[in-house]
C-alpha cells in the first residue's frame, strides 16, 4: 500500500521532482493493488488494475486524456465490506473526474486476450459524483453504476458490457449527452425513481433494451424500525488497547478507544441498558476506525426489550465504519449471546471465526457490513439488519435463519457454502440481490424476498429447497438459478418482477406448483434446463410464460398455462429452430390448485386460478392482495379466512367471478341454519381501501367483517353464509350487490355507508342495524322474500335510519320493519317514499 | 509409405527398453476402498480425477467400477488432482447428480508424484448428507431444547435456561445460558458431557436467590427436556 501510495503521489502529482525515475515509469504500465487513495490523485498513461480500488469521501481522482486504465478480470469471495462486488471494481465515494480529450479518450477495458464479456464490476457511485468526458468502458457488468449520487457522462462510448449505464434509487442522477451507448445487453437501466437525464446520444443496438425505465413498488415504511428513546448516561469506563482478564461485567456507559481484548479464558458480560462507544481510532489512514472488541472467550451481551444493548461511535457525527467489530474469534464452545442489541457505525458489526453464536432480537444499522463470518454455528432471529452497505455475509457454516429482516443494503445477504434453514425472513428494499446462495445446502421455506433489484440468486448448488416462499416485486429476475441440481421450488409466489419470474441457466431440479404471474417479461426463461416442470400455474407473463434459449429441450407437462392457445405463449424451437422444444403436452385444463401455506403476506401478491386457504392469511399493513378475474378460493372450515390490515383488490368481472367457497372436502354444504361447519371470514381492520367487484362468497361464518375501512362491494353476490357483510364505522359502500340464504345479510355497529342498488332475496334478516344507525343510508334496493325483517333496528339503536326509496316488493314496508312501532325507543326506520316498481339494477333477478 | 504413430512408439518400446522403463515409471497408480457411512463396502462406484478444483464436468481419468469389495484401481500420470467418488443409482458415467445419487463431498487435492503409489479411501454420502457435512458444532458439544412452561403447561415467552456445572444451586451468573424465549417458551443450551444443575429465570442478570433445581446428566443431545420452576425476583 505504501509503494502504491508513493506511486500515486510521486508520479503524477510531482513530477518534475522525480523525472529521472518517471521517465522509465511513464512508458511502462504500473499495477494497482487493492487500493484505498488517501489523498487527491492523477492518472495518466497506463493504469494496470489488478483488484479493488477505493476513491473515498473527500478525494478527488483525476484521470488525464489518453490515459487507458486496463482491469485484470478476477472472480472471487471477497470480504472487505467497503466493496460491492466480487468482480474488480471501481467504487467512487469520493468524486472521479475523467478528463478524455477529442481522439484523446480515457479509456477503461479488461486485459487483452482475456475480455470475454462481464469481466469487471465497472465504476460504481455510492453517495459520490463522476463527471466521464470522452472516456471509453467496455467489458464491465455494468460500465458506470450510479447506487446514490450523480453522475455526468458526455461524449462517451459505452460499448460491450453487460448494463451500459445503471442508475438507480430517488437519490441518484444520472446525464447522458452526447454520447454513444451501444452492443450493451441493456443499454441505460433507471430503476426505482432515479432521475435520468438523456440529451443528444445515440441508444441502440443493445441486445435486450436501449432503454429501459424500472419503478418497482413502493417501499414499505410502517414496518421499519422505530427509533428508541435513549436516557442520556455518565460514562461508567474508559478503556484503551487492553485485555480482561477473568468474568468482566459491563453496565452503564462503556467507551473504547483501542482494541479491547478478552482471552480463551475470560467471559465478558454486558447488562441490560448499556452502551458501548467507540472513538474513531484510525492510525492507517484508512477512514476505517480500528477501535473493537477481540474475543477468544464467551461474550454474554443480553439486552432486553426495553433495555437493549448499544454498541456505536463514541464521535459527535457518527459515521459508518467509525470502530471496527465485535469479534469473536475461536470461541466455539459455550454458545456466545448477543440479545436485545443495536450496533451500529461499524466496519463489521459482528465478525466471527470457528463461533458458535446466538443472535437474537439484534438490530444492525449503518455499519459497512452488518454481519461476517465463517466456519461458524450461527443462529440468527427476531432481527433486524437495515441501511449497511451490505447485510450480512458468511461462508463454510451452520446457519439458522428466522424471522429476520434484510432491507436497504446493497445485498441482503450473501452465503457461501452454508447449511442454511432459512424460514420467515424478509429481504428487500435491497440494491443488489435480496440473497445469493452459492454451493452449500439450504433450506429456504416461507420467506419474502421482494423489491430489490434481484431476488433470491443460487449458483453452483448440489441441492437445495425452496419452497413457500414469496418472491415479488424485484427489479430484475425474481429467482435466478445458475450451474445448480438437485434443486427443489415448490409452493413459490415469484410475480411482478422486471425481467423473469424464474430464470434457470445450466441447472436441474423439479419446479412444482409454484404460481408464476404478472412478470414483466417471461415467466419461466431457460437456458438449459435437466429435470421437470409441472404443476404450475403460469399466467399473465409479459413476453412468454416460457421462454426456452437453450439447445435442448425441456420437460413442462401438466401445467396451466392460462391460454388456449399454448404455443402463442411459449417460446420453443417451433419459434427459432436453434432452439430446444417445449414439451408442455398434456397441459392442464384448468388451474391446479396452490395450496396457500403462506401466513403472512407482506407484499404486493396477486392470486390467481385456484387457491387453497387453509388457516388464517394476514394481509400485512404494507401489503396489497390482488385477486384476479375468475380465481377460486376454497377455505377449509372453521377458522380459514383473510385479515386485511393492508389492502384487498378483488377485481372479478361479470363472465369471469372471483368465488370464496368451502373447500370441496370439507363435508356437504351447510345450509343458512345449519350448524354445520364454514369457513370464517374475510377481515378487514383498519385496512387500506379495500374493493370487492364481481365475487361470490358461499358459506361462510360471515363473509365479509370490515373495521374502520374505506370498503367498496361491487356486483357481488352472497349466498349462503350464516352472515354477508358486518361493518363497524366505514365508510362502506355496497352496490348492485346480490344477498340470498343468508341468515343476516347485512349487519351494521355505527356504520357509515351507503347502501344502494342490491337485491336482498329469501334472508332471515336483510340489514340490522344493530347501534348507531344514522350514519347509513339504504336506497334503491329490492327487498324480496324475507323470512323475518327485511329492516331490523337493534335494542340499543336510538336513531333514525334512512331507507327511502326502496323497493319492499309490493307489500306494506311497515310489515317488513323492526323498529320503534314494535319495541319503542329503539329508533324509526324512514321508508317513505318508497319504490313503486322494483329497482333497476337487479330487478327481477330473483335466484 | 507413412508409419502410424501408434506403430512408431510401439517400436520404440520394443527395441529402446529405456524408454520403456521411463514410461512406466512415469505412471503412478491410486487405490483405495469406497465405503458408505457405514463403512461398507460400495459396489458400483468409481473415482474421478480432474486436473483442476472444477469439477463440473467430465473427469480427466475415471477408475474402474467397484465390485462388491468396494475396491478401486486409477493409473495416471503423475501430477495434482482432484478426486471425488461417486456412486451413481442410474449406472450413468456424466452429467449432473441426482438426489439419491452419492458423492464423497469437496474433491480431495491428491499430489501424485513419479512413483508415488497412493491408496486413498472415500466415503460416499447422499447429496443431503454430504451437505450436512459442514456441521460445525464441536463433537463434545450437546444439543439440549426443551421448553419452559407454567404451572398450566403453556410455554413462557421471555424467560431463559441457564446450566451450571457447580454443584451448588445458587450461582450469580452460570456458564451456560439460553437465548430469550419466544412465545413457545423454547430454548436451546449446548452443554458438554456430564452432570449439570439447570433452572430458568425472567430477568438478567438472574436474582441472586435464584436456585438451579433440576438436575440433568448430559451424554448425547437431548430434547424435550422440560423446566418449570421459574427463579423470581422478590
Amino acid at each position: 500500500m505504501i509503494f502504491l501510495r508513493f506511486l500515486s503521489r510521486c508520479r503524477f502529482r510531482h513530477l518534475p521532482g522525480a523525472a529521472a525515475v518517471l521517465a522509465l515509469l511513464l512508458f511502462t504500465p504500473y499495477t494497482l493493488r487493492a487500493a484505498v487513495l488517501t489523498e487527491d490523485t492523477v492518472w495518466s498513461g497506463s493504469v494496470e488494475l489488478s483488484e479493488d480500488l477505493l476513491v473515498p469521501k473527500g478525494i478527488t481522482l483525476t484521470i488525464a486524456a489518453g490515459t487507458v486504465i486496463t482491469v485484470l478480470p478476477t472472480e472471487s469471495t471477497k470480504t472487505d465490506p467497503e466493496f460491492l462486488s466480487p468482480l474488480n471494481e471501481i467504487m467512487v465515494r469520493g468524486h472521479l473526474e475523467a478528463e478524455g480529450g477529442t481522439g484523446n479518450p480515457v479509456i477503461f477495458r479488461v486485459k487483452k486476450g482475456m475480455e470475454s464479456g462481464s469481466e469487471w464490476a465497472g465504476i460504481i457511485i455510492d453517495d459520490g459524483n463522476a463527471w466521464l468526458h470522452e472516456t471509453e468502458i467496455s467489458d464491465a457488468e455494468a460500465a458506470l453504476t450510479v447506487l446514490q449520487g450523480w453522475a455526468k457522462v458526455k461524449r462517451s462510448k459505452i460499448t460491450g458490457n453487460r448494463y451500459g449505464l445503471l442508475v438507480q434509487g430517488a437519490d441518484s442522477g444520472l446525464k447522458v449527452e452526447k454520447s454513444r451507448i451501444a452492443d450493451n445487453e441493456y443499454g441505460i437501466l433507471s430503476l426505482n425513481n432515479a432521475i435520468l437525464i438523456r440529451e443528444e446520444s445515440v441508444i441502440e443496438k443493445n441486445t435486450y433494451h436501449d432503454v429501459e425505465i424500472r419503478n418497482t413498488l413502493s417501499m414499505p415504511d410502517e414496518t421499519r424500525e422505530q427509533s428508541l428513546v435513549e436516557t442520556p448516561q455518565n460514562i461508567t469506563r474508559t478503556y484503551g488497547s487492553e485485555s480482561l482478564v477473568g468474568d468482566t461485567i459491563w453496565q452503564g456507559r462503556i467507551v473504547i478507544n483501542g482494541v479491547v481484548r478478552l482471552p480463551v479464558t475470560g467471559r465478558l458480560i454486558i447488562l441490560p441498558g448499556t452502551v458501548v462507544e467507540f472513538t474513531r481510532w484510525d492510525t492507517n489512514g484508512d477512514s476505517i476506525g480500528e477501535s473493537g472488541l477481540l474475543l477468544q472467550g464467551v461474550l454474554v451481551a443480553k439486552g432486553t426489550a426495553g433495555a437493549p444493548i448499544i454498541f456505536r461511535s463514541a464521535e459527535k457525527d457518527r459515521q459508518r465504519g467509525d470502530w471496527d467489530a465485535i469479534n469473536i474469534l475461536g470461541s466455539d464452545g459455550t454458545q456466545n449471546l448477543i440479545e436485545y442489541c443495536r450496533i451500529e457505525d461499524a466496519y463489521r458489526g459482528l465478525h466471527f471465526h470457528f463461533a458458535n453464536v446466538a443472535i437474537n432480537h439484534v438490530s444492525l444499522h449503518n455499519n459497512y457490513r452488518g454481519i461476517q463470518f465463517q466456519e461458524s454455528l450461527v443462529s440468527i432471529t427476531n432481527s433486524l439488519l437495515r441501511d449497511n452497505r451490505s447485510g450480512i455475509q458468511a461462508r463454510d457454516s451452520e446457519v439458522v435463519l428466522t424471522d429476520t429482516q434484510f432491507y436497504d443494503h446493497h445485498t441482503g445477504a450473501n452465503f457461501f457454502r452454508l447449511n442454511l434453514l432459512a424460514t420467515g425472513n424478509r429481504f428487500y428494499s435491497n440494491q443488489g440481490s435480496g440473497i445469493r446462495i452459492r454451493e452449500g445446502r439450504a433450506v429456504m421455506t416461507g420467506n419474502t424476498i421482494d423489491t430489490n433489484r434481484a431476488g433470491l440468486r443460487i449458483s453452483d448448488a448440489l441441492y437445495g429447497i425452496f419452497s413457500n416462499n414469496i418472491i415479488n416485486g424485484n427489479s430484475e429476475t425474481g429467482l435466478a438459478i445458475r450451474s445448480s441440481d438437485n434443486i427443489e421450488v415448490s409452493g413459490n409466489i415469484l410475480q411482478f418482477n422486471g425481467s423473469n419470474g424464474l430464470s434457470i441457466q445450466d441447472s436441474g431440479g423439479l419446479i412444482e406448483n409454484n404460481i408464476i404471474s404478472d412478470n414483466r417479461e417471461r415467466g419461466i426463461g431457460i437456458d438449459t434446463f435437466n429435470g421437470t416442470i409441472s404443476g404450475n400455474t403460469v399466467v399473465n407473463n409479459g413476453l412468454f410464460a416460457m421462454d426456452i434459449d437453450g439447445p435442448k429441450p425441456v420437460n413442462a407437462p401438466g401445467n396451466w398455462w392460462g391460454a388456449s392457445d399454448i404455443a402463442a405463449v411459449i417460446s420453443d424451437a417451433a419459434d427459432d429452430p436453434a432452439t430446444g422444444r417445449a414439451i408442455y403436452e398434456p397441459a392442464l385444463s384448468g388451474p391446479p390448485v396452490f395450496p396457500w401455506k403462506i401466513q403472512k403476506i407482506r407484499t404486493h401478491v396477486a392470486w390467481h386460478g385456484a387457491i387453497r386457504v387453509d388457516g388464517k392469511v394476514d394481509v400485512l399493513r404494507d401489503a396489497d392482495l390482488t385477486i384476479a378475474p375468475g380465481t377460486a378460493i376454497t377455505l377449509t372450515a372453521a377458522d380459514s379466512g383473510l385479515l386485511v390490515t393492508g389492502a384487498l383488490h378483488a377485481l372479478g368481472t361479470a363472465d369471469r367471478k372471483i368465488t370464496f367457497s368451502l373447500a370441496p372436502d370439507q363435508g356437504s354444504p351447510p345450509a343458512p341454519e345449519d350448524d354445520e361447519p364454514r369457513w370464517d371470514e374475510v377481515s378487514f381492520e383498519r385496512a387500506r381501501d379495500s374493493v370487492l367487484r364481481y365475487v361470490d362468497f358461499h358459506y361462510a361464518s360471515w363473509a365479509v367483517h370490515s373495521h374502520f375501512t374505506r370498503l367498496r362491494v361491487e356486483n357481488c353476490r352472497f349466498f349462503d353464509n350464516y352472515g354477508g357483510i358486518r361493518f363497524r364505522s366505514g365508510p362502506i359502500s355496497v352496490t348492485s350487490t346480490l344477498f340470498s340464504r343468508n341468515i343476516y345479510a347485512m349487519r351494521s355497529l355505527f356504520g357509515k355507508g351507503d347502501i344502494s342498488g342490491n337485491t336482498f332475496q329469501d334472508n332471515e334478516i336483510n340489514i340490522f342495524i344493530r347501534s348507531g344507525g344514522s350514519g347509513v343510508i339504504i336506497r334503491g334496493n329490492n327487498f324480496l322474500t324475507t323470512s323475518r325483517y327485511a329492516v331490523r333496528l337493534g335494542d340499543f339503536n336510538r336513531e333514525e335510519v334512512d331507507a327511502r326509496e326502496n323497493w319492499w316488493d309490493g307489500k306494506n314496508p311497515q310489515e317488513m320493519i323492526f323498529d320503534e312501532n314494535q319495541e319503542p325507543g329503539v329508533g324509526r326506520v324512514l321508508f317513505t317514499p318508497a319504490l313503486s316498481a322494483p329497482a333497476p339494477s337487479l330487478s327481477g333477478e330473483r335466484q | 509409405m507413412t508409419v502410424p504413430r501408434y506403430l512408431l512408439l510401439i517400436i520404440i518400446l520394443l527395441f529402446f527398453p529405456q524408454a520403456r522403463a521411463a514410461a512406466a515409471t512415469d505412471l503412478v497408480t491410486l487405490t483405495g476402498t469406497i465405503t458408505d457411512t457405514e463403512g461398507l463396502p460400495v459396489e458400483g462406484a468409481e473415482v474421478y480425477l480432474y486436473d483442476s478444483d472444477n469439477i463440473r464436468r467430465p473427469g480427466d481419468y475415471i477408475s474402474n467400477r467397484t465390485l462388491a469389495d468396494g475396491r478401486y484401481r486409477i493409473v495416471v500420470s503423475p501430477g495434482t488432482f482432484w478426486a471425488v467418488a461417486r456412486k451413481r443409482v442410474d449406472d450413468a458415467r456424466f452429467g449432473p447428480l441426482s438426489a439419491k445419487d452419492k458423492h464423497s463431498g469437496e474433491p480431495e487435492k491428491i499430489d501424485l508424484a513419479p512413483s508415488a503409489n497412493l491408496s486413498i479411501d472415500f466415503t460416499v454420502r447422499t447429496l443431503q448428507e454430504a451437505a450436512l457435512l459442514h456441521n460445525k458444532r464441536r463433537d463434545d458439544l450437546f444439543k439440549i431444547t426443551g421448553r419452559i412452561i407454567d404451572k398450566s403447561g403453556q410455554g413462557i415467552p421471555q424467560v431463559y435456561a441457564m446450566a451450571s456445572n457447580s454443584l451448588k444451586t445458587t450461582v450469580q451468573i452460570p456458564e451456560y445460558l439460553s437465548t430469550w424465549t419466544g412465545e413457545s417458551g423454547n430454548f436451546v443450551l449446548y452443554l458438554p458431557e456430564g452432570v449439570f444443575r439447570i433452572g430458568a429465570a425472567q430477568s438478567f442478570p438472574p436474582d441472586t436467590a435464584c436456585r438451579l433445581d433440576q438436575e440433568i446428566s448430559v451424554t448425547e443431545d437431548q430434547d424435550a427436556v422440560i423446566l418449570q420452576a421459574i427463579c423470581e425476583k422478590p
